[in-house]
C-alpha cells in the first residue's frame, strides 16, 4: 500500500498515525505529494477528490477521508485502533469527533486565510474562530477521558491541537486551557505521534 | 454496545430535513434497524435550536446523537460507525475486500457531500464574501466525483447497502444544490442507478420534503 500524504497537513496525520497505530508501517510507503498542485496529476489518478491523505491499496485504487482510513486501519490490524470495549469505544468516538470539529474550523480558517484578501469571508472566519475556541473549551471539560489514552480519538485530539498550535496560534489555546495543555505534553512523546510531528516543531 | 434491558428512553437523532450529512445518519438508523430506539428530532421545529446544539457539543452542527446517558455524538461517519458497532454490524461487511470496496464508495461519495456543501454555503454567502476561487476549486472536484462513480458503476449496480446509500444521499444533495452541474445527463449509468435506489425504503423515508 501507499500512502500519499503532505508533511503539515492534519489529515494526512491522521492516516499517517493509523497506520503506524495499526502495525503496517512496513506494508505502506508513505509519499510526500506536496505541493499538491505540482503533483495533482499523479494524486487524481488514484482518486477523484484531489486530496493527501489518499491511501492507495495494492490493487491501486484510492481510498480517501481520514475517518474511513482510520478504520480501514482498524479493520485490517484486528482492532488496534479502537477500544473493543463498548463504552471505552463510545469515549474514543466521542472525542474523535470533536477533535475532527476542532481540525474542520481550523482548516477552514486556514483556507480562509490563503486566500486573496478580496475573496475572503470575514462571516465565515468569525463563525469558525467561535467555533475553534467552543472546542477547546470542551476539551479541557473532557481531559479525564483523554488521559493515558492512545486511542484514534485521543490521536485525533492531539493533532488537531497540534495543527491549532501552528494555523491558529493566535487562539493561544494553550494559556487558557491549563489541563488540556498537560494532557497534551504527555502524548507528545508517544511514538507514533512523534514520529508525524510537523517538520517545523 | 446494547442498551440496557427494560430501557425506556429513546436516544435522539438531531437533524434537519434538508441536510445530506443529517441524511446519512437518518439512513443508517434505518438501515441498522435501530428506527423505534432512535427518536428523530428535527431542529427546524425547535424555537431555541442554535442554544440546544451549543449545548449538546461545540460544533454545534447537525446530525448530532443523543444517548440514553447523556454522551453526545457528532460527525456523521462516527455516528454511522458508532450505529454498526450497537447493531451489531448492519451497516459494514466483515469481510477485508468487501469493505475496501464500501468504503471506496463511501468516501467518494463523502467527498462529493463536502465539496456540494463548500459550494452551497459559498452560494449563499454576501457576494462580497464570495471566493470564485474556492467555487471553481469545488466545481471541478464535484464533476470529478460524477465521473468517478459513473466508472465504478460495477460496485453500485444492484446494490442497496449502507455505503451505496451514502452515495445516493450525496447525488440526491446534488441534484438540489448542484443543481447547474446536470449530472444525471452526462452520467447516464448512474443516473439509472440512481432512479433504482431513490425507491428504497431508507432513501424514501428521508427524501427532501421539496423534491
Amino acid at each position: 500500500m501507499k500512502l500519499y500524504i503532505t508533511p503539515t497537513s492534519p489529515y494526512s496525520r491522521r492516516a499517517r498515525i493509523a497506520v503506524l497505530e495499526a502495525g503496517y508501517a512496513d506494508q505502506c510507503e508513505e509519499i510526500d505529494v506536496g505541493p499538491i498542485a505540482d503533483n495533482l496529476n499523479m494524486l487524481l489518478a488514484a482518486h477523484p477528490s484531489g486530496k493527501a491523505p489518499t491511501l492507495v491499496l495494492d490493487d491501486g485504487t484510492g481510498l480517501s477521508e481520514c475517518m474511513l482510513i482510520a478504520h480501514y486501519m482498524n479493520d485490517i490490524s484486528g482492532g488496534k485502533l479502537y477500544p473493543a470495549d463498548p463504552a471505552a469505544r463510545l469515549t474514543c468516538y466521542k472525542l474523535e469527533a470533536i477533535g475532527a470539529v476542532l481540525m474542520d474550523s481550523m482548516f477552514t480558517r486556514s483556507g480562509q486565510n490563503r486566500l486573496d484578501p478580496s475573496e475572503q469571508s470575514p462571516t465565515i472566519f468569525k463563525k469558525e474562530i467561535i467555533r475553534s475556541h467552543r472546542c477547546y473549551e470542551a476539551l479541557e471539560a473532557l481531559v479525564s477521558d483523554l488521559e493515558r489514552q492512545t486511542h484514534m480519538g485521543a490521536l485525533t485530539v492531539a493533532s488537531s491541537l497540534s495543527y491549532a498550535d501552528w494555523r491558529g496560534a493566535e487562539d493561544k489555546w494553550r494559556d487558557s486551557h491549563p489541563k488540556l495543555d498537560t494532557w497534551m505534553k504527555t502524548i507528545e512523546g508517544h511514538s507514533s505521534f512523534a514520529a508525524t510531528a510537523r517538520t517545523d516543531d | 454496545m446494547q442498551q440496557p434491558l427494560g430501557q425506556t428512553t429513546k436516544m435522539k437523532l438531531y437533524i434537519s430535513a434538508g441536510s445530506p450529512y443529517s441524511r446519512r445518519a437518518r439512513i443508517a438508523r434505518l438501515e441498522a434497524g435501530l428506527k423505534d430506539q432512535i427518536e428523530e428530532v428535527n431542529v427546524n421545529n425547535l424555537s431555541d435550536r442554535k442554544a440546544l446544539l451549543l449545548e449538546m457539543g461545540p460544533g454545534g452542527m447537525i446530525p448530532t446523537l443523543l444517548l440514553n446517558n447523556g454522551t453526545v455524538l457528532s460527525e456523521s461517519m462516527v455516528i454511522n460507525h458508532y450505529l454498526d458497532r450497537i447493531s451489531a454490524g448492519k451497516l459494514y461487511p466483515t469481510d477485508t475486500a468487501s469493505l475496501e470496496d464500501r468504503y471506496r464508495l463511501e468516501a467518494i461519495g463523502a467527498v462529493l457531500m463536502d465539496s456540494l456543501h463548500t459550494r452551497s454555503i459559498q452560494s449563499r454567502l454576501d457576494p462580497d464574501e464570495q471566493s470564485p476561487t474556492l467555487l471553481r476549486k469545488e466545481v471541478g472536484r464535484s464533476g470529478r466525483c460524477y465521473n468517478t462513480l459513473e466508472s465504478m458503476l460495477g460496485l453500485l449496480t444492484g446494490q442497496t447497502h449502507f455505503s451505496a446509500l451514502t452515495v445516493a444521499a450525496s447525488l440526491s444533495y446534488a441534484d438540489w444544490r448542484g443543481a447547474d452541474d446536470n449530472w444525471r445527463e452526462s452520467h447516464p449509468g448512474l443516473d439509472a442507478w440512481m432512479t433504482e435506489i431513490e425507491p428504497h425504503p431508507s432513501m424514501a423515508a428521508t427524501a427532501r420534503p421539496d423534491s
